[in-house]
């Protein structure tokens, strides 16, 4: 290379900066104004007593002592946690089975793609509408159906199968959209992989085990994470079917932060809630990130 | 390469076009274009099922046909569930106060009326006797704040008392529930024959905390919001409300079930009983054979027969900014004025069936509304909501807990102190 070149190249890059931050600079001030600016807000309103208005009084770590005392955000936590273990177990493992099935079969693909990601597309109020029809106790759908059978009617929220009651639409929600992306990674998987391990004799679920999973593992890994940040948000679905209740069973931390926020008014308890959620989920992320490191198959 | 300085100006350009639409944005709904027009923001909660909706509206097309240089800008929402009051204390809080706003009184409005955002209307209404004589002592007694001020101009009231449906209790040849021994006795007999014996929601449960503290303080031990700690009688009410719920009174989903829902449970009629305000008159289909009556006074209780919730916890307040600025040259006033004659008010009351709050006479009111103004008129006692004399943290501390206390997962004692912890650091200055 010779000083010209180099000159130019150096211009290049210096030019190249510019470029970079001009156009990174909308999004900055987007993201800024309205995620980080609001975040820093809150881990500062996080020390204060706060009504949302102008009783603003500054009282140290009394809301994190609160916090860390408090049953409910306990609970709420556990209870997000176990959401976090049903979006793994069954929105990213029924992801797989269904993108593994509908790779096999040689007809409908567009069909099962488009049934199995019309969900997603559904707004999630829309969804805990629809299920809280669902398991009403006076005149839901399954009372109905069992009344219409002969049987008893059956209170479907309890303080056992709450959380229950909430997983299921939320897990039914996602799995499309894992299956989307785990179908797209295993349909780009070359033929000439699966060829070879057919002329080794390698078929069905060894096939599965051996080839695909190997070779989609950083997609799963996208996926597994994407479930875990993604448990942290739900929030909506708990709101309209459950409230949280009964007795704080199904409560998560998204609907106690509402609870406390905006029904009542301790804005500083609130904001130390959110800061709590913001730091549960940098540690999980970091977590899945090193468990789940693997030398990835590059094809 | 060639372009290379002339994209780079364009980048610059089309760089500072966005922060500028960016800044212009975030201005924007502030600016005011008005082409000569006065523009005034209202919000109020006269919009969605409202029964006053239309009344309103109307109201405020006539405002305009009478003041055409004026531009109404309305931001109504419905009152019901908690996002009306978070967008008035945003609006508030942001500095972005409505020129004339209709909310709530007592504890919900101290940190607006604090703020000094909206003017006490007092020299306003000694100004122009008219308008003032428009209320009644009584009731200009009920919106006076802690300072001596009005601030919020009511327009009609509300009750709330033991809304019965009485076919059922004919049907089962049961006994209106006038005390607590006929009370029990409904709740058994319904039991036996399949009704639920009141639509109540224990998670929404605002009318059932309210009356069985009522019904067990009375009046003084019902508005005595924790001025010195924990009153006994507000343990004994939601320890009777444990009893009563023990006796399998409420629908078998009241942990989860919203009040809505429970309201249609007795509009319905598969439900007998139900705790509610006057509100909810106008969902209720069968106006003849339902009736609301006090609710009753429970053993050792210290109420009198007659004590009701009841009252004027809602009015127009007057932006000081609007009212200041000369540019809108009283117009905010003169709304207010407007929607709060004499004649507008029979309207509201007519329209929500509510109390008015002037000396007016109602026409065309259903059975069970005149029932209702009779029982406010022969009232022993109005007392207003315990949501309208605590903080709203430490009211959502014994609501959120009621639920705990009828399953026995905690003692009513527990909760109430917890609550008072609670109301104790909201009343820290």
């Amino acid at each position: 290379m010779d000083r010209g070149e180099k000159n130019m190249k150096r211009s290049v890059q210096t030019s190249d900066k510019g470029y970079i931050f001009l156009f990174l600079l909308p999004t900055i001030i987007l993201t800024g104004t309205f995620l980080y600016y609001p975040f820093l807000r809150s881990v500062y309103k996080g020390f204060f007593y706060w009504d949302g208005y102008l009783t603003s009084r500054f009282i140290g770590l009394e809301n994190y002592i609160q916090l860390a005392g408090d049953e409910v955000v306990r609970m709420a936590t556990l209870n997000t946690l176990e959401i976090m273990c049903y979006a793994i177990i069954f929105q990213v493992g029924l992801g797989i089975v269904l993108a593994v099935l509908v790779d096999s079969v040689k007809f409908g693909t567009n069909f099962f793609r488009s049934a199995f990601f019309f969900p997603v597309a559904i707004s999630a109020t829309a969804i805990g509408l629809m299920f809280t029809l669902f398991y009403n106790y006076d005149n839901g759908l399954l009372n109905q159906l069992l009344t219409k059978f002969g049987y008893e009617k059956v209170l479907w929220i309890t303080e056992e199968s709450s959380l229950i009651a909430v997983a299921i639409p939320t897990i039914w929600q996602y799995v499309g959209f894992y299956f989307v992306i785990l179908f797209t990674a295993i349909s780009k998987i070359p033929d000439d992989f699966y060829e070879a391990a057919h002329m080794e004799g390698l078929t069905g679920i060894k096939k599965t085990l051996y080839i695909t999973l190997p070779l989609i593992w950083s997609d799963i890994k996208t996926c597994i994470i994407l479930a875990i940040t993604g448990s942290l948000k739900v929030f909506e679905l708990v709101y309209i079917i459950t409230g949280g209740g009964p007795v704080n069973s199904s409560e998560v931390l998204g609907t106690y932060m509402y609870t406390k926020t905006f029904v009542s008014s301790a804005w500083g308890y609130g904001s130390a809630i959110a800061v709590f959620i913001v730091i549960l989920g940098m540690i999980l992320s970091v977590m899945a990130n090193k468990l789940l490191k693997r030398e990835e198959v590059s094809y | 390469m060639v372009i290379r300085p002339l994209s780079k100006k364009w980048s610059v350009v089309v760089s500072v076009m966005m922060i500028l639409s960016l800044v212009f944005a975030a201005t924007g709904c502030t600016a005011s274009s008005d082409g000569g027009k006065i523009k005034l923001r209202v919000v109020t909660m006269f919009a969605g099922t409202d029964p006053a909706t239309k009344v309103y509206q109307q109201a405020l097309e006539d405002f305009k046909k009478k003041h055409p240089n004026v531009e109404i800008i309305d931001e109504s929402m419905t009152a019901t569930g908690d996002p009306f009051r978070t967008k008035v204390k945003t609006d508030f809080t942001s500095g972005n106060e409505p020129d004339v706003t209709f909310f709530f009184t007592g504890a919900d409005a101290a940190s607006i009326i604090k703020s000094g955002a909206v003017l006490p209307l007092n020299d306003l209404m000694a100004k122009d006797p008219e308008w003032s004589s428009v209320l009644t002592e009584n009731v200009k007694q009920q919106v006076t704040e802690k300072d001596g001020n009005i601030y919020a101009f009511p327009i009609t009231g509300f009750y709330e008392g033991l809304f019965v449906n009485k076919d059922l209790f004919q049907k089962y040849n049961v006994e209106l529930p006038t005390d607590w021994n006929k009370f029990v006795r409904a709740i058994e007999v319904f039991n036996q024959n399949g009704i639920i014996p009141i639509a109540g929601s224990m998670d929404e449960s605002f009318y059932l905390i309210e009356h069985f503290i009522l019904s067990a303080g009375g009046a003084h031990g019902h508005n005595s919001a924790f001025q010195n700690g924990v009153d006994p009688t507000w343990e004994q009410g939601l320890n009777q409300l444990r009893e009563i719920y023990k006796m399998n009174a409420f629908p078998r989903d009241a942990n989860t079930i919203k009040d809505a829902d429970a309201v249609q449970l007795f509009v319905n009629k598969k439900a007998a009983m139900m705790v509610n305000g006057s509100w909810t008159v106008g969902q209720i289909k069968d106006k003849q054979n339902t009736s609301v009556i006090p609710f009753p006074v429970m053993p050792g209780g210290k109420a009198q027969p007659k004590d009701l919730v009841a009252g004027f916890t809602s009015g127009y307040y007057l932006s000081k900014k609007s009212y200041e600025d000369e540019s809108k040259k009283g117009m905010a006033l003169e709304l207010i004025k407007f929607l709060t004659t004499k004649e507008m008010i029979r309207k509201f009351a007519e329209a929500n069936g509510g109390v008015p709050a002037a000396d007016v006479q109602v026409d065309g009111l259903s059975p069970l509304a005149s029932e209702g103004h009779k029982m406010v008129k022969e009232a022993s006692s109005l007392s207003l909501p315990i949501d309208a004399q605590i903080s709203p943290e430490a009211f959502t501390e014994i609501r959120k807990n009621i639920q705990y206390i009828v399953q026995d997962k905690k003692t009513a004692k527990e909760v109430l102190e917890a609550a008072f912890k609670v109301e104790k650091q909201a009343r820290q200055q």
